[in-house]
């Protein structure tokens, strides 16, 4: 029997929105994900979906990046990024005449970026969604959902109601804007503990996935290893992560984005120009940041970086692709016998910013992968809901505390660096819902109040700062960001505890923070909707 | 060290002395009581991790739960757009400045390793991203909510924390001679850690412990008497201890999940139990496939088999006990 390869890409940025300044350092990190992942990844689907191939791929959006796309500010300012980009890399055409190796990765850029922004503007019209949500319809992308605001669930389990409410209003956003339910949902980080299924299943999604130790940990042992999919007892199927997919794509050793042919992330002009010639493309002090131009490759373990060669590493991502694929076709191979009469599943999860962002040509493979993918000849590439479908009987067991992080457990976002967040998660979650239990008809001032207040502590709430904390990469923002959710929380529960509510400082936070236009707080106060085991 | 309480209490003197011991260089320069309480406190926050274990009541009867070892799973995910990100002008990379001429390498930024992967590790000398952003606001110490909270971090660790203001502990206190904070972790009536804390601490790790503790509580315990302040349920660790059958469900794509109550009592839900001998079959089959236990799989490019039966190469046992992250309950 054919097996069954699932690619499942996790889209997800935090919700990064600074309206009170022009020019914001980590506002960056959405303009660089459209351009470099989200966009490519938008033109090489449609050009699958054009070519009628029969691949399915899974795709979560996170809330979060749903709400950032549909923001007008930010996509007008991405779109001013990306003319600065085209200025930019005219000048370094004219800049690199002499040379001619450097000018012809110039004139790359040149020709990228111009590319970028006749898809941003004029085919799509700063528009993401929409054609995500065409591509569903086209039959190639499954769409998901994920929590609200990429809350960690197994830290937050300590107010069951904070769990209900990243669940169901992650739902309810996706509905909003697809129209539709999604059919299974991202757990953040693949973060699950025992009896969350029940939560899940209230809330509609049919399926998520979790790490490989969930569903070896689980109980009763899985039949079939990761390579069919666990009913917990409430019905909703646990997909696991199958581990010989996340190595070839992450090792440090062999992974396939260290090859030494792929552009290197971090040689990048906006480090290495004339500070004068780079100061209108940096950051407005004139302090540096990395512009997109990068003009090296990997090279190998050394400082001396040779430059990069578009082509070479284009033909190194195809051959990777590849191998990726013949891998796959031995590993099913060697699953078929063993799982006689039922198809065997692999999963292969990963976040959508690899491809693209931090490996510039992964758009490259992804896209060979799913050409060459549909052609081979023991698996197809499906979604989830295919497989459910088509092999509706599986195992029922219930499932294991798990994540993808370190360790397998909660310890990248539980530890010394960021384990001062929690007391104050957990007690913000408390006053919430007695909020929303002590107002149950609210004038429309608190009404507002009340609604902000909980967008406030679900941004509190995001994985994403935990986990820049303990990285270490970026902690004074995302201390500033924790304290300054955590902040406005408290001051607007106080205002609506005591009075008089603050008019001008709500107004100022429903502007920055205005995510989530349709969150009622009373989802807060509602009775736990848990959905009891039956298998 | 003394808890927030006794500091208060304390003269001058005594506050300085503590300081001499526990601070170091520089606690000359806390002149007033209140400096020297607030020093002494930031340095009983900071070290809040490592909490000392009191003398144990009761050792733990099972044993520690294993903890995973760390590698080879990989470090989580790509670093994404928010996590690692360069930025800032902090100095190193000099300027290319010739017209056309290609970026000089001789002073590029020190990646310490190669490749995308490890790229993650911003380089040290450019790294650190600096936002015009004002000082994030200062957040409250503590609510006094009078509560204790205890999560399961990993197996065998406890993360746990608490808030109580100090009326609550005094009243808790009253009548108690030498008193001490004490955490106590139960499994069921029975003691398995008891740990001295102090009140500003706020919160610690407690280890080695059972995976099915059961609650937590905060004690005042005095040379007298002891007393309870507060309790915390801890909530179930890892996985279910109910012991499960082997069961396969037959579920249809098409009915909702909110029906399926109502379709499961009418009997419309198909569950089987399949046999012993057919577990056994499949799982030999599968464990000698599979790739879980092996990155590479059994199908990798040093191919140690393709194909059926569990052989030599595989860890795992022919009736496939699949490898667990940590012990079962002896009820399993």
């Amino acid at each position: 029997m054919r097996g069954c390869l699932a690619l499942v890409l996790h889209a997800h940025l935090p919700f990064v929105r600074h309206p009170d300044q022009p020019d914001f350092l980590e506002e960056d990190w959405l303009y660089e994900a459209i351009l470099e992942t989200y966009l490519p990844l938008l033109g090489m689907l449609e050009r699958i979906a054009q070519d009628r191939l029969p691949v399915r791929l899974t795709l979560s959006i996170s809330p979060t990046l749903l709400a950032m796309l549909e923001d007008e500010l930010l996509m007008k300012r991405c779109g001013a990024r990306i003319d600065r980009l085209c200025e930019l890399a005219g000048k370094e055409v004219h800049r690199t005449v002499s040379d001619p190796q450097l000018n012809r990765l110039a004139h790359f850029y040149q020709h990228s970026f111009e590319h970028l922004r006749g898809e941003f503007e004029d085919h799509y019209r700063r528009d993401l969604i929409r054609p995500f949500a065409a591509l569903r319809r086209e039959g190639i992308l499954e769409l998901i959902t994920s929590c609200a605001t990429h809350g960690f669930l197994p830290l937050l389990r300590t107010v069951p109601s904070a769990v209900w409410a990243q669940l169901a209003i992650g739902v309810g956003h996706f509905e909003k804007v697809f129209g539709h339910s999604p059919s299974g949902i991202w757990l953040p980080e693949c973060g699950y503990y025992p009896g969350l299924d029940g939560l899940i299943a209230a809330a509609g999604p049919r399926f998520f996935f979790v790490e490989a130790d969930g569903i070896l940990d689980a109980s009763p042992a899985p039949l079939y290893d990761v390579h069919a999919p666990l009913y917990t007892p409430t019905g909703v199927a646990a997909f696991g992560r199958d581990p010989s997919c996340s190595q070839e794509v992450w090792s440090a050793i062999s992974g396939f984005p260290a090859d030494p042919l792929y552009r290197d992330f971090y040689r990048d002009l906006g480090w290495e120009a004339e500070s004068d010639y780079i100061r209108p493309y940096v950051q407005p002090t004139g302090e540096r940041k990395a512009v997109g131009i990068k003009y090296f490759r990997i090279t190998g373990a050394t400082d001396s970086k040779e430059l990069y060669q578009p082509e070479a590493a284009r033909e190194r991502a195809l051959s990777h692709a590849r191998e990726f694929l013949d891998s796959r076709e031995r590993q099913f191979s060697a699953l078929e016998p063993a799982i006689e009469g039922r198809r065997p599943l692999v999963v292969a999860p990963y976040d959508a910013e690899l491809f693209g962002h931090w490996w510039y040509e992964g758009p490259i493979f992804l896209e060979a992968v799913l050409r060459d993918g549909s052609r081979r000849s023991n698996f197809e590439l499906q979604a989830p809901p295919d497989f459910l479908r088509e092999n509706p009987e599986n195992q029922v067991a219930e499932l294991s505390l798990s994540s993808w992080g370190e360790g397998g457990y909660a310890g990248v976002w539980l530890n010394p660096a960021n384990d001062w967040i929690y007391p104050h998660l957990h007690r913000c979650a408390e006053l919430m819902v007695a909020l929303a239990t002590d107002f149950p008809r609210p004038d429309d001032l608190q009404r507002r109040a009340l609604n902000q207040a909980a967008r406030e502590l679900l941004l509190a709430q995001a994985s994403d700062w935990a986990f820049i904390l303990k990285t270490g990469s970026m902690p004074e923002y995302a201390e500033r960001r924790t304290r300054e959710h955590i902040d406005s929380f408290l001051k607007l529960e106080q205002q609506c505890r005591k009075g008089p509510i603050d008019a001008d400082f709500l107004f100022r936070t429903e502007h920055r923070d205005n995510l989530f236009p349709e969150l009622d707080y009373k989802i807060y106060a509602a009775q736990l909707p848990e959905a009891l085991p039956v298998l | 060290m003394a808890n927030l309480l006794n500091l208060v209490k304390m003269t001058v003197s005594e506050l300085r002395e503590l300081a001499r011991k526990y601070l170091g260089r520089g606690h000359s320069r806390l002149k007033t009581k209140n400096e020297l309480i607030a020093a002494l406190k930031q340095k009983v926050s900071d070290s809040r991790a490592k909490a000392v274990p009191a003398k144990t009541k009761s050792p733990p009867k099972t044993k520690p739960m294993r903890k995973k070892e760390a590698a080879p799973r990989r470090s989580k995910r790509a670093p994404t757009a928010r996590a690692a990100r360069v930025s800032s002008g902090s100095p190193p990379v000099p300027d290319i400045g010739a017209l056309g001429a290609p970026p000089k390498a001789s002073t590029p930024p020190k990646v310490l390793n190669e490749g995308f992967f490890v790229g993650a590790q911003v380089p040290t000398a450019i790294a650190r991203p600096r936002s015009p952003i004002h000082l994030a606001p200062a957040l409250p110490e503590g609510y006094g909510s009078d509560e204790v909270v205890a999560i399961y971090r990993g197996p065998g660790t406890l993360f746990v924390f608490w808030d109580f203001g100090e009326e609550t502990i005094l009243a808790a206190a009253q009548g108690l001679v030498d008193w001490r904070l004490v955490l106590r972790v139960y499994r069921g009536a029975e003691i398995v850690r008891e740990v001295a804390v102090e009140l500003v601490q706020g919160r610690a790790y407690l280890e080695d412990l059972p995976n099915d503790s059961a609650r937590v509580e905060l004690h005042a315990v005095g040379t007298n008497a002891s007393r309870r302040i507060a309790g915390s349920n801890v909530p179930p660790s890892f996985q279910s201890d109910k012991p499960s059958l082997l069961r396969l469900a037959d579920l249809a794509w098409d009915t909702p999940l909110h029906a399926l109550p109502r379709t499961a009592k009418s009997g419309a839900v198909r569950v089987r139990e399949p046999t012993a001998e057919s577990v056994q079959a499949i799982r030999a089959r599968v464990a000698g496939a599979a790739g879980s236990s092996s990155p590479l799989g059994p199908w990798g490019e040093h191919g140690a088999q393709v194909g059926g039966v569990a052989g030599a190469a595989s860890p795992v046992a022919p009736w496939g006990a699949v490898r667990r992250r940590f012990a079962l309950p002896s009820s399993r």
